[in-house]
């Protein structure tokens, strides 16, 4: 399935092909983010790392380290 | 996994723990924990003025959010918050107006200082004069000493008893470490949730209310409650020492969860006794050039200056 991401950190948009079925955890993982360093909003709402992906979801990770 | 206490969609899988939770268990979690740190360390003890100092971003704006919902309930309770102004471009600049909201919103006394006003140059200014004569300054480095300074003397001049900061759990275990790296376990005697080892009157105590809520806690209860507009990173930060061992630490957290509160509660257990070990280490001496408090005959801000001139 194709999930669209916004990273606010980078300022950038980037499409990921993920398998069926895959949950949050798994997109932090194919990118190689920590999850103690991002909130993850799906389609708009706050969620978990176990929370399950769907395709066409809008994903977004908003940066939790302070900015200096 | 639905919210432990309530079965709808969770928003948060709390650290070290299977526990999930929703939107209003989260918040009402968040502040609890902070008000529980508030009340076992006494933070507000003998306190009827707090500064509070803050920078517009999201950790500040947090435990200004948490401390002024105590000062609505306690009449004697008076808060201030206070903006020390570097002068960075395009950062700084977007962070004074989402704190300039946030208190005119929550009816906040706001006071700004500026390195420009105080110094005579803003940190941008600083910085080229550094570029030019390759004075080998980390930016970190001046505006952590700067900073401190202009803090502890605006907070004093204010009369408020306490001053308050947003730092929180990675924060203060990204110091722990920091000290424990650079042998200076002299400084780690001054953290804690109320920081400080030699009682002077000129030097205001500091309050850590948010001490033993993670980033990603801190973060989350901040986008809940829309502090934040958009994501805001110093220009400067990249270089930092702190940055280093913050995204290791990151990192050894993903790998093994728990490591953060570990340490923080570990050094909870230390602190006391090193407390006792550092207390008469530095006699208090008055600056020659500011006469403000410090540990030598002339302080970090005025030796800087100094260099910079």
């Amino acid at each position: 399935m194709k999930i669209d991401i916004f990273i606010e950190r980078f300022n950038e948009n980037k499409s990921v092909e993920l398998k069926e079925n895959s949950r949050v955890k798994d997109l932090l993982r194919e990118l190689d983010i920590s999850s103690n360093t991002v909130l993850v909003t799906v389609n708009n709402n706050l969620v978990v790392d176990t929370t399950a992906l769907n395709d066409n979801d809008q994903v977004k990770l908003l940066s939790v380290v302070s900015g200096g | 996994m639905p919210c432990k206490n309530c079965s709808i969609n969770p928003v948060i899988e709390l650290p070290n723990s299977n526990v999930n939770l929703c939107k209003n268990c989260f918040i009402k979690y968040f502040e609890s924990k902070a008000f529980k740190t508030i009340r076992q360390y006494n933070l507000l003890e003998d306190s009827n003025s707090i500064a509070v100092g803050i920078s517009g971003g999201k950790d500040s704006l947090t435990v200004l959010y948490i401390l002024n919902k105590i000062a609505s309930t306690r009449k004697n309770l008076k808060l201030i918050a206070i903006l020390i102004d570097e002068g960075i471009h395009d950062y700084r600049d977007i962070t004074i107006e989402n704190a300039k909201r946030f208190c005119k919103e929550n009816k906040i006394e706001l006071k700004i200082y500026s390195y420009k006003d105080e110094f005579g140059k803003s940190l941008d200014e600083f910085l080229k004069i550094m570029n030019d004569r390759k004075i080998k300054l980390k930016a970190c480095t001046i505006c952590g000493v700067f900073r401190r300074y202009l803090l502890n003397k605006k907070a004093r001049e204010l009369k408020v008893n306490k001053l308050a900061t947003g730092h929180n759990l990675d924060d203060e275990a990204q110091a722990i470490l920091m000290n424990q790296f650079k042998g200076n376990i002299d400084v780690s005697a001054r953290l804690g949730p109320i920081t400080g080892i030699i009682k002077d009157k000129r030097f205001i105590p500091r309050i850590k209310p948010l001490y033993f809520l993670t980033e990603k806690e801190v973060a989350t209860y901040a986008f809940l409650k829309k502090f934040v507009d958009k994501y805001c990173e110093c220009p400067n930060a990249e270089e930092s020492y702190r940055i280093a061992v913050r995204d290791m630490l990151n990192e050894f957290e993903n790998r093994y969860p728990g490591s953060k509160h570990a340490i923080i509660n570990s050094f909870i257990e230390i602190l006391p006794n090193l407390k006792e070990k550092f207390k008469n280490v530095n006699s208090i001496k008055d600056c020659k050039i500011c006469n403000e408090p410090c540990s030598s005959d002339v302080c970090k801000a005025c030796e800087l200056l100094e260099k910079l001139r």
